[in-house]
């Protein structure tokens, strides 16, 4: 396969590998998604979540190290490739397809959220902000800033359009400089300022001084950590084991094809098991530790326990993060200061998920379509911007919300069924459990090998199950969407189904021009193929 | 509002994972086992 001549491809360091999965891990979820979560159900909820993590996320995150780091193997950096190599069977290249849709659409509208948070970073920063006392008012400017309110057949805001491409430019930067030059160096910078950032953060709100009986650090950390019997008799319902659960997939971004891609650029002696584990537990730092100890807090404190309940239950805590929080911190001493600081750790968090989301699309098109990497990279670029247009335009009627069910809700769940199915039961986990330890510096106990084999499938199959009798009829049918949404709904749907119709093309285009490439097998081809580490990628 | 038993729930919760933060990075940089193209030339 033609690859590009320049060595500089690959981990140029162990440390930036790590910050970069961890980067590709930690995203706006970390601090927006988590605790809004975990507060309905208190300290109980953390029960499913560590369950969730030990027993699904984290064998998840080595299944998917392992899937990389074997296609890279036969440089193959994408989920067509690599599935094919573990099951040669004519349907799996189609089913790996979901390792680069689902990353890419969901970069598309996560781009776009993550723009917000550099628009709202200058915003606090120049003082735009001023002048609004409630929440209302906070919530209103919001609506302006994103061009709904008072929204016509578009929504459009100049000044959060401009934000938008600056971000989207950045990202394209960060994706054409490679992995070692671009994505590893944003990662090494971005992720240790990020934790300072939370940190200091963090410390802020936790010394924030009580505005009243009930509004206390006290009261705003026992939404996430109070242990009642009330909360524990939740955990009967199936609900709290879900969302657990779907809060482990989305934190650890397993199941969207990123982590494959940036494993194949490892070699066989490189260890998959500590690096993993560091990954996620670097990423659980963030969330629990920091990302717990922010937004809910703050919000207690200033609004009360009951009307932070209610803002988390009527708009969410992204309401908490974008309307309350630069309230808050308009009341605080230098709070325009740690205004900007909260919006551009959101920003970074952003960044260095996002940056990852195309780079599966970029290495398909460079890998099995033979595309040179520049004209790759202005293909992704121009896709990417074409099919934002619709997320930021019709953003009023809900085109965003329903990619992010397909793509980024529904899609994640049953790619991670498909992918623990294959590797652990038709690939086989006896093999997978020795490609999983080859190199490795940390022997993983045991049980989890009897976990990879029969938890981890069972519940991520049981998890696509319940989601197909949860609302999945509804949500196909369109049942309670708005009759002015549907055109917009369908748009969202056509835009999946092009995209997903191209790649379904792409593969079948790149077994039928060279099918010998996919076909050695591992005797004829041994493993020590250059992998694309040595061969280069960067431009 | 927070129970002494609450405190101590959320403060273990912290320090397992401060602990496997500092476990993991400790042996990550104690390692001799590296992750760069520049290994391969050294090889050779």
């Amino acid at each position: 396969m033609r690859r590009g001549p320049v060595k500089e491809l690959g981990w140029g360091s162990r440390f930036g590998l790590i910050m970069a999965m961890a980067g590709n891990a930690v995203g706006l979820g970390n601090f927006l998604r988590f605790p809004g979560q975990a507060a309905p159900y208190g300290g109980a909820f953390m029960v499913p979540y560590f369950l969730a993590l030990l027993l699904i996320g984290i064998p998840l995150a080595w299944i998917e190290w392992s899937i990389g780091r074997r296609g890279g193997a036969y440089k193959h950096g994408t989920t067509p490739g690599m599935f094919y190599r573990l099951w040669k069977h004519p349907i799996s290249k189609y089913l790996g397809i979901f390792g680069i849709l689902l990353p890419a659409m969901v970069g598309i509208y996560y781009i776009y959220i993550e723009s917000w948070a550099l628009g709202y970073a200058w915003q606090m920063a120049t003082g735009m902000l001023r002048g609004k006392h409630t929440y209302e008012e906070m919530k209103m400017s919001f609506g302006s800033y994103v061009g709904t309110t008072n929204a016509g057949l578009i929504s459009f805001s100049s000044v959060s359009y401009t934000f938008f491409l600056i971000a989207f430019l950045i990202n394209i930067f960060v994706l054409g400089r490679g992995i070692a030059k671009g994505i590893e160096i944003v990662a090494k910078y971005c992720m240790p300022v990020l934790i300072v950032l939370g940190m200091i953060l963090a410390v802020r709100v936790l010394t924030l001084p009580p505005r009243g009986e009930h509004q206390t650090v006290s009261h705003g950390l026992a939404q996430i950590w109070r242990l009642s019997p009330q909360d524990f008799q939740t955990l009967m319902r199936p609900h709290v084991w879900i969302a657990a659960t779907g809060q482990i997939f989305f934190t650890l971004s397993v199941g969207l094809g990123m982590v494959h891609t940036y494993a194949s650029y490892l070699k066989k002696k490189h260890d998959l098991t500590l690096n993993g584990l560091t990954a996620c537990v670097t990423n659980e730092f963030v969330e629990v530790v920091l990302g717990g100890s922010i937004v809910i807090p703050a919000a207690v404190i200033f609004f009360g326990v009951e009307r932070a309940r209610e803002i988390v239950a009527t708009d969410g805590t992204f309401a908490i993060g974008f309307y309350a929080l630069p309230l808050i911190f308009e009341q605080i001493p230098y709070g325009e200061m740690f205004g900007v600081m909260w919006f551009f750790l959101l920003f970074l968090a952003g960044l260095t998920s996002s940056m990852a989301m195309f780079t599966p699309l970029l290495v398909f098109l460079e890998d099995e379509l033979q595309i040179d990497r520049r004209v790759g990279v202005l293909l992704v670029a121009f896709f990417a911007f074409m099919m934002m247009q619709p997320v930021i335009l019709f953003n009023h009627h809900k085109v965003l919300d329903e990619l992010d069910y397909w793509m980024g809700t529904f899609g994640l769940v049953l790619f991670v069924a498909i992918e623990t199915v294959v590797f652990s039961w038709i690939f086989g986990i006896d093999k997978g459990w020795e490609e999983l330890h080859l190199g490795a510096e940390l022997r993983i106990p045991r049980i989890y090998y009897y976990i990879m084999k029969y938890i981890t499938p069972v519940f991520a199959v049981g998890l696509v199950v319940w989601f197909c009798y949860d609302g999945l009829l509804e949500k196909i049918t369109m049942k309670n969407v708005p009759e002015a949404d549907v055109p917009y709904i369908w748009l969202a749907r056509v835009m999946i189904i092009m995209t997903t119709s191209f790649l379904m093309w792409g593969v079948w285009y790149a077994w039928q021009t060279h099918p010998k490439f996919f076909e050695d097998d591992e005797e004829a081809n041994p493993q020590n193929i250059p992998s694309p580490s040595k061969e280069g990628l960067a431009l | 509002m927070m129970t002494w038993y609450s405190y101590v729930y959320m403060f273990t919760v912290w320090a397992v994972i401060t602990g496997l933060n500092i476990y993991c990075f400790y042996r990550v940089f104690k390692s001799k086992n590296i992750v760069t193209h520049e290994e391969d030339e050294e090889e050779k």
